[in-house]
């Protein structure tokens, strides 16, 4: 922590902050289409003095922990690139857009050098111009026969973007076209569009199994395919980001098959190791591109930390009605605000709440609206073009409007608790701020521990991104079910040292292929090579999301709809038998879980109490792959291990008070994984020192994994939790994280790295939580951890933060320290 | 190769998927080439090499109740009339080249095979008569995929009219697909092709069960086939072969002949729709009331859409 600006105080008039390129916003995505106009500029005061009436109101301003603001930047304009076609030059002059910010004119000449980009500046600073004008480029000097291909991460964000391109090209004069492909482009259609179309834009599913296995329907693309624009690259990580790396090495080893080496145009949120990110992703070294050039308004930014409510228990006020209290001083007619949710139903519930208090806040209740991703796609465009209008005043979301839909700049944006990382953080304040006019960002924080740390240390959302994301391609598993997609694509030829070329670094790429061959028989090898030869589509097999095929399926018993999905492993807590299953609000109770055929059958029913199963975990190691020690103290290793989860009873627990009413035998087969974890090993004696007791232990483990999404790109429920107290396979007490996913997902590692990071910030959030013995927001509340729980973790974090980290000195992973 | 017992080998049993049906694995046959269908010959071009056979029936060789000579009597428009293709106006019925695949299966995609391809036609024989010449060519492995489609390209460019039965759904995309993912030109394009699936559909569907070929030889051609191996296990019987057990290859053979037999068949009576008989004045097999509403229907203006 000791990095970080020293915290502002509350009571500090305001301080500018020189934290670098994460702060500077400027108009919306379509900035190409507006950043030069004069827009919608109004008087600049009415935000300054909203920021001031809040800090100031008796009622709220004592909750804000603190306030920040950077200061209005002008924008850097330069001049065009030199190579760039005047054509087009002009074209963006027509549209306002006189002179380029450094940060497009560099992308743009680094791109039209034939080398490979990624631009990483913030939301809304034009970086469409940066990937769209090297494509015109390679449209204009070929005329008309190159090909590009842009992958983005929603269908809504392709279609946007597909009609900005298609002007752009009619503006150039040109009969050229940008089509959509996805699972909506109507079969009838796709034949014409495939011959036809220069610019395809799709999403990474419908690459993996409609385009990629189906390469020869489009040779004439892949064959002068020149580039691949991919938008949002930050949010393709973990095992989604894993597999879609898998699904980029079957496209460029497609390309190559028709002697195409197309160069990557690649557009990110800030990242914290943007070019080891891109690596992992395209497999090539790119130029970053990450000093933003475009100007921005004053920016405010505050926490707001919900009043205690209860002292000892650490309950803090709900965030949603917090989130009302607010508006009532924020929302009204002179700006536009946007409140970020983390749940569909909190949008319809405060949605519901603001139109009902239209009057008071001096607007129509059509004024305010909710958004999310259920609605149908007009709503969606008519709220849009009315948030882009200045008609809709307020909008209440989910993270549907995070990435780059078109909604114009707005100028306030409350977030209703932290969205998980600092991109997605971001990509929300980015919503706000027009170039000439002062914005403000408020984060609510909840009763949880990432947020009550975020409350304490605001300066984390500012500095670097610390999160590391967990992208890894040759994890065995998603490398293999990506080799027998693309070995179904292309045969796999073995080179003369027994190695395979084009499908990364991994050296298990043989040996897979063999097995794919030998054992599975989907492949045969005949003169070093391997071709396959089965009767099968194993893109239709392979999920990107990386969820086994056999999700369970809810069913309402008396309509047999379904009405909710939920993972394998989840499934054995949420859906078995007597448990009740809650879809907005609505409660069901399972009455039947077919758990051969992955379906549960619920009928709805009203009760005063939810379920909450107990499993037993059980996780044995199965080989270590890494290892560092503080001698005599403490150890931490990598490797495989295997899990057993075994449901045993639930409990019923009324709602509000949380009393128990009754519960119940679980009856299910274990679950088992074979995965990949973590794992943290205290020495008897120094365990026996600091007094570690079973419950102690559960409590700091639960803390350190809820702390985790801090570090590392994921969901605290992405890794899993065993803590032995006496572990079997180091006779000492072991706390493990494990991935969730059968085969890892790549997280792992990244906490091996990151353990002392996580240890440290679990620290921090015990530390300042004022509850006496433990409560939601740290380490649980005192009846799961014990009345000295609290106490224990926090004895036992300072230790291990206390000194120097481990090293791999003197430690070996077949011989665990003794 | 990595050996069985090797970690990788132990940990990818472990996590990944197993296969949905447990493959049986028999020990192969002592000898590939001895297990292979007879008078196959090695063929080679510049791309490598494949199997053919090309085995001749003479004018007078009879297919159910049709012998192939009577494809002599077709009328270019009456077929016209039936696929609704007035491109197949000015050509001989019996100029066709016909064509049928049998793939590793349905799924299409680059990894689709065709793995045996009929192509049959008719040529001048030594009687001054003419005789059907049948070609199949035939992958040993995916490595012979390239030859085979070489010479697939050569046979189908150098002929006026294609004839399939469901080719313009099925082999002819197939075939596109994969000369596409070779590089080789596709000769489909432009070229003049009949596909008997339709026309069949049309004059006989109201009156049959379904449309398959089966139903239609047996229904229009009398034939019934003997010891048939069904067309869905034709994907089967070549992973067999590939893994060493050759025993089904000859009645894949033989069933991809019978097909290409009866699209000769499926001509000769589609060619005779209007006369309503043969030409040795037989009158034509099928429901002649679902031919004639049909034939009604054809004739009439088409409405403009």
């Amino acid at each position: 922590m000791s990095r970080d600006p020293a915290p502002v105080p509350p009571t500090d008039p305001l301080t500018p902050l020189h934290s670098g390129g994460a702060l500077r916003r400027d108009d919306d995505k379509s900035a190409d289409a507006t950043q030069g106009g004069a827009r919608r500029a109004r008087a600049s005061s009415s935000v300054e003095e909203l920021v001031e009436r809040l800090r100031s109101d008796a009622a709220l301003g004592r909750n804000f922990s603190r306030w920040r603001v950077a200061p209005q930047r002008a924008p850097q304009a330069v001049d065009w690139p030199a190579a760039l076609d005047p054509r087009i030059v002009e074209l963006y002059r027509r549209r306002g857009v006189e002179r380029p910010y450094a940060h497009q004119a560099r992308a743009i000449e680094h791109a039209l050098a034939g080398r490979d980009v990624l631009v990483t500046t913030p939301t809304a600073s034009g970086k469409t111009l940066c990937y769209t004008a090297p494509v015109l480029q390679s449209l204009l000097a070929s005329r008309g026969q190159a090909r590009a291909l842009w992958m983005f991460p929603t269908k809504a964000l392709s279609q946007d973007q597909s009609s900005n391109l298609n002007r752009a090209i009619s503006d150039l004069g040109e009969p050229w076209h940008s089509f959509t492909y996805d699972g909506d482009t109507s079969p009838s259609i796709r034949r014409t569009l495939r011959e036809r179309g220069q610019v395809v834009l799709t999403n990474p599913w419908m690459l993996h199994t409609g385009i990629l296995p189906h390469h020869p329907k489009w040779a004439d693309l892949f064959r002068r395919l020149e580039y691949v624009v991919i938008d949002e690259v930050h949010t393709l990580c973990g095992v989604f980001g894993s597999n879609v790396a898998g699904v980029l090495r079957r496209l460029m080893r497609i390309a190559a098959h028709y002697g195409a080496r197309p160069r990557f145009l690649l557009s990110s949120a800030t990242l914290h190791d943007p070019l080891g990110h891109a690596r992992a992703l395209v497999g090539r070294e790119v130029e970053l591109v990450d000093q933003d050039g475009s100007g921005s308004g004053a920016r405010h930014f505050a926490v707001y930390n919900p009043p205690l409510l209860d002292d000892v228990a650490g309950l803090r006020a709900n965030a949603l009605e917090e989130a009302r209290r607010l508006a009532q001083q924020i929302c009204g007619p002179a700006h536009q605000t946007i409140f970020f949710v983390n749940r569909r139903t909190a949008v319809e519930v405060l949605t519901r709440y603001l139109k009902e208090a239209a009057g008071e806040l001096g607007l129509r209740p059509e004024e305010v609206r909710g958004y999310r991703g259920g609605y149908l796609p007009d709503l969606r465009r008519e709220i849009e073009q009315g948030l882009r209008r200045g008609e809709v005043k307020v909008v209440v979301s989910t993270n549907a409007l995070e990435l780059g839909i078109d909604i114009g700049a707005l100028d306030v944006a409350v977030l209703v608790g932290y969205p998980g990382n600092q991109a997605s953080f971001w990509q929300r304040a980015g919503r706000v701020g027009r170039r000439a006019r002062a914005s403000l960002t408020v984060l609510i924080a909840r009763s949880d521990p990432v947020d009550q740390y975020l409350a304490a240390h605001p300066e984390y959302l500012f500095a670097a991104p610390r999160e590391r994301t967990a992208l890894d391609p040759d994890n065995l598993v998603t490398l293999s079910e990506q080799l027998k997609c693309a070995a179904f694509e292309l045969p796999f030829r073995e080179e003369d040292d027994g190695s395979v070329r084009g499908f990364g670094p991994s050296s298990n790429v043989p040996g897979i292929l063999d097995y794919l061959a030998e054992e599975s028989q989907l492949l045969q090898k005949r003169e070093r090579t391997w071709f396959w030869i089965a009767d099968a589509y194993p893109a239709h097999h392979v999920s990107l999301a990386g969820n086994e095929p056999d999700n369970v399926l809810v069913l309402d018993s008396e309509t047999d709809k379904a009405i909710g999905e939920i993972d394998r492993e989840g499934s054995l807590t949420a859906v078995h038998e007597g448990a009740i299953y809650q879809v907005e609000g609505r409660t069901w109770k399972i009455e039947r879980f077919d758990y051969a055929n992955r379906r549960a059958y619920a009928r709805e029913v009203d009760t005063d109490y939810y379920t909450e199963a107990e499993t037993d975990t059980d996780l044995r190691v199965l080989r270590l792959e890494q290892a560092a020690q503080r001698a005599g103290d403490y150890a931490i290793f990598r490797g495989e291990v295997h899990v057993t989860t075994q449901a045993t009873l639930f409990k019923k627990v009324r709602f509000y008070t949380r009393e128990s009413v009754g519960a119940g035998q679980i009856h299910l087969p274990a679950e088992e994984i074979d995965t990949e974890a973590f794992a943290l090993v205290l020495e008897e004696d120094v365990a026996a020192r600091l007094e570690l007791d079973g419950a102690t232990w559960h409590g700091l483990g639960m803390l350190v994994r809820r702390v985790a999404p801090l570090y590392l790109r994921c969901q605290p429920q992405d890794l899993g939790l065993s803590c032995q107290i006496r572990s079997a396979h180091f006779s000492r007490p072991a706390l493990f994280l494990y991935d969730r996913m059968h085969g890892g997902a790549g997280l792992s590692p990244v906490v091996f790295r990151a353990h002392r990071e996580l240890l440290g910030a679990a620290l921090e959030v015990a530390r300042a939580c004022p509850c006496r013995d433990g409560c939601p927001a740290c380490v649980g509340p005192a009846d799961e951890v014990g009345p000295l729980g609290k106490a224990g973790a926090l004895r036992v974090l300072e230790h291990l933060v206390d000194g120097p980290g481990p090293t791999s000195a003197g430690i070996d992973v077949f011989d665990p320290p003794s | 190769m990595s050996a069985p017992s090797d970690p990788l080998r132990e940990r990818l049993r472990r996590i990944l998927p197993s296969p949905a049906a447990p493959v049986e694995r028999t020990a192969a046959s002592a000898s590939l080439a001895a297990a292979l269908p007879s008078a196959l010959v090695e063929e080679c071009n510049a791309a490598g090499s494949f199997l053919a056979r090309t085995t001749r029936f003479g004018a007078t060789h009879r297919h159910g109740e049709l012998e192939l000579a009577s494809i002599e009597h077709a009328r270019a428009a009456d077929l016209a009339l039936v696929a609704r293709d007035p491109a197949l106006q000015g050509l001989a019925p019996r100029d066709g080249l016909f064509l049928d695949i049998e793939t590793n299966g349905l799924q299409g995609g680059a990894g689709g095979i065709a793995f045996l391809v009929a192509l049959g036609a008719f040529v001048p024989a030594p009687a001054g008569e003419r005789a059907f010449e049948l070609w199949q060519g035939f992958l040993r492995g995916p490595a012979d995929e390239r030859a085979l489609l070489v010479e697939v390209e050569r046979r189908v460019r150098a002929a006026p009219l294609v004839v399939t039965f469901f080719g313009k759904s099925f082999d002819r995309h197939r075939l596109e697909d994969k000369l596409r993912f070779h590089s080789l030109p596709t000769p489909f394009s432009d070229k003049p092709h009949l596909d008997l699936y339709w026309p069949c559909r049309r004059l006989y569907g109201a009156a049959l069960p379904n449309g398959r070929l089966a139903t239609m030889e047996r229904a229009l051609l009398g034939f019934e086939r003997q010891d048939d191996l069904p067309g869905s296990l034709a994907p089967a019987a070549w992973l067999d072969f590939l893994a060493g057990r050759a025993h089904r290859l000859e009645q894949v053979f033989a069933h991809n002949r019978d097909d290409l037999l009866s699209l000769v068949g499926l001509v000769a009576h589609l060619g005779r729709a209007e006369a309503g008989e043969l030409a040795d004045g037989r009158p034509l097999a099928g429901n002649a009331e679902t031919r004639l509403q049909a034939l009604d229907k054809l004739r009439a203006p088409r409405r403009r859409r």
